[in-house]
């Protein structure tokens, strides 16, 4: 096939400007041997939006010497300017090209795989330019602002079989394996009530008064503004997103990407969903229930865990939770006795690492699926989602997992989706 | 031809057929109020919210209010939104209708829109699209078109492959792929595999023509096990780990025999990858190819194969393991360990215990960790009968029983500790001694085993009890350590358990060591003041216990342990007592934190005491961070004592 030069296809991309539909795909050079990326080969990466937590993320990639950033992007210059200083001094060089438009270094044919950490309004849009784009994709989470986001996102995935994993780092680390195991491989006895922890709140939707737009080089108001629905240029959706509906998914989402998907995980449903939300008469969201068909009830709660991201599986042999900088606390306490061997036969079993982001660099090698996959991801977030619409609507929902909708009930069904500001579609 | 992902769309559209109209004349006149807005001069942030409301109420009647904002670049998106909420063919038509009079981003929206919907009347214009001159408008129209689905977008899908334009061509690519896929759940294989097939030509990127090859050999079953294989040699990384990614996810026993038989002829590089690929696969009918490899490959190759064992294997691997475990090369050792630990199935301890007293010794301590790791209860005899041997297998013996004994043999492992004479050795049924303990729920079981050791024991054996009776924290236990503190021989090891007991009852003793001063002093105030902590204790009685630590605390150091006992006490006296040292100025870090650890939960029930400690605390901190904290909690002090 005719591959034409790198200018060349920047150039294309920049005449083209619709992002989605620019799917440039032609194999990395860096993937010379069998299984896209050999085991000694390193695997060359480029980073999108990156901030505070993209920034440890960064830095937690780079701890694998296989892993190197060759490019990063985002619509700050401050950015752009604080992560390549991260890289190339991580690196010992000043290799690390920037872009403030993402197309540009998805041009690219010498990256195989990215890390995207920008704020929630771009991880879905993103994640689906790069894998169309040919590349294998590492994105934090919330994955998406709703329902059809996520799944036009898991659909994607499946339709170019890239890697894909979101960073719901929980499900990889240790502690939180080893009670999810508990759970599964039955130590619990037959499992009745999951609680995950959540934080409350939802942002209200409001244009600011316009500002002036700063010059495209410090801040490009359209690439940061993206598939959001107009709003006027104005600093604070840049320093407060989290203040503003458009830019934030939302409270249930923050934490409950994590820990809805925790849950999922040692129900054994993550790859379907509850099948009723009861809304619980507040504004906030603290008791929202999610019942599953098997009886088990997910109960929402921004309080009683010793850590932030905490969930507890109670079953009735025995209970076991976890949250973020303590030991777990099971019951009965012998089962603390287990914990080295229930790890030691996760990974053995199951093959995979107990590093999230290893986890993700492994499969970019053997291809094969990770463990927080589109499907698995999007799953927990049709929770956050469905969650979400519960509470604007005040009051009880049926969902079904299967169809992603809401049996006879068009008012909650309409609210699934957004459209995304063209050019920058699903 | 409903295309499987897109059920729930069309599902929704189903039901909106039925109930897209307002249910009550309040709802009725809330949509016309909102066409209103949108025909008047309202500022467009009113239309905006007005289109948003419309998204979940709006009926075909305000289909052309909304429709005449589609090329109103601030509200163009808002208005989809609406008309992509209203079924029935009167926004779909509107839709329709602005393909012909939008350009640019404006018509990339309807365009995506439209196949949002579904819409099956669109596609020949969205076919007529995927030749635009306008890039984006044709990269979205194949993006429509694959979500659309169906025979009539499959057929123009394909007929844009001719396109010139490479960035398109490779869209037109990837929405032939979802088409097919869509075809393909809807029973119609036979054309999803020609679509699939029509994009597997050269002139598409790699990784377009590696999904469809995919799809194309996954369609064909047992059929394309062999293409399979051969994509495994392709100099193509795209195609070689697509082939990668079907031995993981493509059914059929053929696959497996396929895989299987080809894994001695390719070559090294690949083996590895290939045997993992097989391990996820699950399909025990790659056993014997595997456990070849785990035999005879290269290290690396080994190794891979070691694991794969573990997820695959049964009893006849078991062999195959053990034999690896003493290789020489460390990471197939280690490998082959930890597959040996994880094997799950039928005979597979029975071949173990079997090996329990092999005569090659690096044989039996291979097998003896393998037990031990199993939890092989069954076993504990044959362990025990080793940890009578000398060296490594004595020392794999008593790891493996400290891995595998309950309530029952425990006696027999304290009866091993005590005969004991080396210190290593003794520092290994410690060991096992208190993961065993770990395990078991009732600790008067543990403790009873733990006491009635302790009369045979020699010195050094009658210290490891000691300390291990920490593990066992009941009144007998607590009572053996009180009577060993005047024997010489194992008094500093039993005022050290004293020191560290983890339950209350022992406060009383360490006070008195505390009161009492001496050589024991500083560790009875240490451990007094610890056990301060104690879940155990109600507020009161932690309280009554910091005032006598407080009368004999003499040091920074001691008052530095106390402020971390007293953040454990929610009460106006804890608080007092922590801000009586604001003063000092070494401790003043330490100060801030535990005043504002105790304010906290008085924030509602002391509200002026704790507005009153946190401003002082504020006017001496210098941590940012821990300045934020304590100003919050002085806010909502004050606001619940209404100041």
């Amino acid at each position: 096939m005719s591959i034409p030069s790198k200018i060349d296809r920047r150039s294309f991309l920049r005449r083209t400007a619709g992002v989605a539909a620019l799917p440039i795909l032609i194999p990395a050079s860096s993937r010379r041997a069998q299984g896209a990326v050999a085991a000694n080969e390193r695997i060359a990466m480029g980073a999108i939006g990156i901030g505070g937590r993209g920034s440890y993320d960064l830095q937690w990639f780079m701890q694998n010497p296989d892993v190197q950033f060759v490019a990063m992007c985002d619509a700050r210059r401050d950015r752009r300017d604080a992560a390549k200083s991260l890289i190339d001094n991580a690196y010992g060089n000043s290799d690390c090209a920037t872009y403030r438009d993402l197309r540009d270094m998805l041009a690219r044919d010498d990256i195989d795989a990215v890390l995207i950490a920008t704020s929630d309004r771009w991880h879905s849009l993103a994640s689906i330019m790069a894998m169309r784009a040919g590349k294998d994709v590492f994105c934090e989470k919330p994955l998406g602002m709703n329902v059809r986001e996520t799944q036009v996102l898991a659909e994607v995935a499946k339709q170019t079989k890239r890697v894909f994993q979101v960073c719901t780092q929980r499900r990889s680390e240790p502690n939180f394996v080893y009670i999810v195991e508990l759970a599964r491989k039955g130590y619990l006895g037959k499992l009745h009530t999951l609680t995950a922890h959540i934080v409350h709140g939802f942002a209200p939707h409001v244009w600011l008064p316009a500002e002036p737009e700063p010059p495209k080089d410090e801040l490009d108001w359209e690439l940061f503004l993206g598939p959001v629905p107009y709003h006027p240029y104005n600093r604070d959706y840049v320093d407060r997103r989290h203040a503003h509906a458009d830019f934030w998914a939302g409270g249930l989402h923050e934490w409950g990407a994590h820990t809805f998907d925790l849950c999922q995980f040692a129900n054994d449903t993550a790859l379907t969903g509850p099948t009723r939300f009861v809304f619980p008469n507040n504004d906030t969201s603290e008791g929202l229930v999610a019942q599953y068909e098997n009886g088990v009830n997910l109960t929402m709660t921004a309080g009683g865990f010793p850590g932030t991201c905490g969930v507890r599986f109670e079953g009735d042999e025995g209970t076991a939770m976890c949250a973020d900088g303590v030991m777990p606390e099971v019951s009965p306490v012998s089962l603390l006795g287990e914990r080295e061997t229930i790890l030691r036969n996760y990974v053995e079993h199951t093959g995979r690492s107990l590093d999230h982001a290893r986890d993700f660099l492994d499969c970019v090698k053997s291809r094969r699926d990770p463990i927080a996959s589109a499907e698995i991801a999007r799953r927990a977030h049709d929770i956050c989602h469905v969650g979400a619409i519960c509470m604007s609507l005040k009051r009880d929902v049926t969902w079904d997992p299967e169809t992603s909708s809401f049996p006879n009930d068009e008012e909650a069904n309409r609210m699934r989706s957004r459209a995304n500001r063209a050019p920058w579609v699903l | 031809m409903i295309r499987q992902m897109n059920r729930a769309v069309l599902g929704l559209l189903a039901a909106l057929m039925v109930l897209s109209v307002p249910s009550t004349p309040a709802q009725a006149d809330e949509v016309t109020d909102l066409i209103a807005i949108l025909e008047s001069d309202a500022a467009a942030y009113d239309k905006d919210v007005a289109c948003r409301r419309l998204a979940v109420v709006g009926t075909p009647a305000a289909v052309d209010a909304i429709a005449a904002l589609l090329d109103d670049e601030q509200l163009a998106t808002s208005a989809r939104t609406a008309l992509d909420g209203i079924a029935g063919p009167e926004a779909a038509r509107a839709l329709r209708s602005a393909l012909a009079e939008l350009s640019g981003a404006g018509l990339v929206g309807v365009i995506e829109s439209l196949g949002t919907r579904g819409d099956t009347e669109a596609v020949p214009a969205l076919g007529r699209l995927l030749h635009s001159a306008d890039p984006m408008a044709a990269s979205a129209a194949a993006y429509a078109l694959g979500r659309i689905g169906g025979r009539e977008a499959a057929e123009a899908l394909v007929a844009g492959l001719s396109v010139t334009d490479e960035a398109v061509r490779a869209s037109v690519g990837l929405g032939c792929i979802a088409c097919a896929v869509d075809l393909a759940a809807a029973g119609d294989t036979r054309l999803a595999q020609r679509v699939v097939d029509a994009v597997r030509r050269p002139d598409l990127p790699s990784a377009v023509v590696g999904a469809a090859t995919y799809r194309s050999i996954l369609w064909r079953g047992d059929a394309g096990a062999r293409l399979l294989v051969r994509h495994l040699y392709s100099n193509d990384p795209e195609l070689s780990g697509m082939a990668l990614q079907l031995i993981r996810e493509m059914p059929g026993a053929r696959v497996t025999a396929a895989v299987g038989n080809a894994l001695s002829r390719i070559p090294s590089a690949l083996q590895a990858p290939v045997i993992e690929a097989l391990g996820h696969r699950g399909d025990a009918a790659a056993l014997p190819a595997v456990s070849e490899a785990a035999r005879s490959g290269a290290p690396e190759v080994r190794v891979v194969a070691c694991r794969a064992l573990a997820q695959i294997g049964d009893a006849s691997a078991v062999d195959t393991l053990l034999a690896a475990a003493v290789s020489p090369d460390e990471s197939v050792a280690t490998a082959a360990a930890n597959a040996l630990a994880a094997l799950q199935g039928d005979g597979i301890d029975a071949t173990i215990a079997a090996r329990l007293a092999d005569a090659d010794p690096a044989i039996r301590v291979v097998a003896l960790r393998a037990a031990g790791q199993r939890r092989m209860a069954e076993a504990i005899p044959a362990l025990i009968e080793a940890a009578s041997a000398q060296g490594e297998v004595r020392h794999a013996a008593i790891r493996a029983l400290g891995q595998t004994c309950g309530p029952d043999r425990l006696p027999d492992l304290v009866g091993i500790l005590v005969g004991l004479s080396s210190d290593e050795e003794i520092g290994l049924a410690e060991t096992a001694l208190s993961d065993t303990a770990s395990r078991i729920e009732d600790k008067q079981v543990v403790a009873d085993a733990l006491v009635a050791g302790l009369e045979p024991a020699a010195t050094q054996p009658k210290a490891a009890l000691l300390r291990l009776l920490r593990t066992a924290p009941v009144s007998s236990a607590l009572n053996a350590v009180r009577a060993s503190l005047g024997e010489t021989a194992v008094q500093d090891t039993a005022y050290a358990a004293l020191g560290e007991w983890p339950t209350p009852e022992a406060a009383p003793d360490l006070l008195a060591l505390a009161k009492a001063g001496g050589e024991h002093r500083d560790l009875g105030l240490r451990g007094y003041i610890r056990l301060i902590g104690s879940n155990d204790l109600t507020p009161e009685q932690k309280m009554a216990m910091c005032n006598e630590a407080a009368a004999l605390v003499a040091n920074d150091g001691e008052t530095d342990q106390l402020l971390g006992a007293l953040a454990t006490v929610p009460t106006v006296e804890a608080l007092d007592m922590v801000m009586s040292h604001l003063d000092n100025p070494a401790l003043s870090a330490r100060v801030c934190w535990a005043a504002v650890t105790v304010a906290e939960p008085l924030e509602q029930s002391h509200p002026a005491q704790v507005v009153d400690a946190l401003t002082r605390v504020l006017e001496v901190m210098d941590n940012p961070n821990m300045e934020r904290r304590v100003r919050s909690s002085r806010d909502r002090a004050a606001e619940a004592s209404g100041q």
